[in-house]
């Protein structure tokens, strides 16, 4: 039993993490992505675009953020507000001009933010405070150990892992202090995963009940 | 949903993974109407949020409905995650998901373009259950 406690702790933790340098955005520029996230909520351009059918044919034109490149913070809108619509050749159209490396870290950062919002906002609290920003530089770079395995972005080249459980291999930093804490805690649970029998409150086939509904109401292949 | 056939089935009672999308079929799983009910309003209806919580907290607990609170956020982000860097499906789980994702129309979710494969070209694995390991 993980408790409402010790889900606080851990966000607190993943919080800290966000406000520190990552792989390619200083701590401020991150901070950014979360601010990008939560005002897309109430952006005019995602609602427009999501009245159109192709999202192609709105212009991405969203409230600027300083520190930012407007392709990330449109990476950040539409990963929000748009997900089901996203496509080989916007991405590739992104990555051109931000860099495949930025690109995946405003995916890491935008997908864990849903992750402690949404879970706040059922539990009834508000979105917490923005992450505190840490002096330093994040390293720029790719991993050796990532490479072209059919997805969008690099992914560690070992079949060790599911694809999604590599998804965000080429940004080590928030994979490894960001997403995968996240992950663990809020379903798969390390070796707990492996089971069908799970000691939870919920048993194994409920939880995958709730996770598949989401997925399919998220229009997610994978 | 490869999860909820192969884990439903270990324990007995498979699921009826067609009915997902039925809102009043439970899909053969305990309280399944109540906990699809409550994802449903979390991400699509949230003036019917509330009383499908309070719903829900009366049939599996205080506890029960922390667990469903957090698979959902998790999946919230896992989906993001899977549709904006463009993963393919693993193998054994798309070679075993042909016959839902064609009754739920999986297929024809834009992000199905991501996976490339042929499923009658892919081994079955003689033990699934030890492919989840890859999940971890």
């Amino acid at each position: 039993m993980v408790g409402l406690a010790a889900f606080d702790a851990l966000h607190e933790r993943v919080w800290a993490a966000l406000g520190e340098p990552g792989d390619w955005l200083d701590a401020r520029a991150r901070r950014e992505v979360v601010r990008a996230v939560r005002a897309s909520a109430s952006c005019a351009v995602c609602d427009r675009r999501a009245g159109v059918a192709s999202p192609a044919m709105a212009r991405a034109e969203h409230e600027p953020a300083p520190l930012l490149a407007a392709g990330l913070v449109d990476v950040a809108h539409r990963l929000t507000r748009d997900n089901a619509r996203l496509g080989r050749s916007w991405a590739d159209g992104v990555m051109a001009v931000v860099g495949v490396g930025p690109y995946a870290e405003v995916v890491g950062i935008a997908a864990a933010v849903r992750v402690v919002d949404t879970f706040r906002r059922l539990t009834g609290r508000d979105p917490a405070a923005l992450p505190a920003p840490r002096p330093g530089d994040p390293p720029r770079a790719l991993p050796d150990s990532v490479g072209d395995v059919g997805a969008w972005v690099p992914q560690s080249l070992t079949k060790a892992r599911a694809n999604v459980s590599r998804a965000l291999s080429c940004v080590p930093r928030t994979d490894t202090r960001v997403w995968r804490p996240l992950v663990d805690a809020h379903y798969s649970r390390g070796a707990e995963f492996a089971s069908f029998t799970w000691d939870r409150a919920l048993t194994r086939p409920q939880v995958e009940l709730v996770a598949a509904t989401v997925t399919w109401l998220n229009e997610c292949f994978y | 949903m490869a999860l909820l056939r192969e884990s439903s089935k270990a324990l007995g009672a498979p699921a009826d993974l067609a009915a997902l999308t039925d809102p009043d079929s439970d899909a053969g799983v305990a309280c399944g109407r109540l906990l699809k009910a409550f994802a449903r309003a979390a991400l699509l209806e949230p003036e019917r949020l509330g009383e499908q919580a309070r719903r829900l907290r009366a049939a599996v607990g205080e506890e029960g409905w922390l667990e469903a609170v957090s698979t959902l956020a998790a999946f919230e982000g896992l989906a993001r995650v899977a549709d904006a860097t463009g993963i393919e499906v693993d193998d054994q789980v798309f070679a075993s998901s042909v016959e839902f994702r064609a009754a739920l129309g999986i297929d024809r979710f834009r992000s199905a373009a991501n996976t490339r494969k042929d499923a009658a070209a892919i081994a079955p694995a003689e033990d699934y259950a030890s492919a989840l390991d890859l999940f971890r």
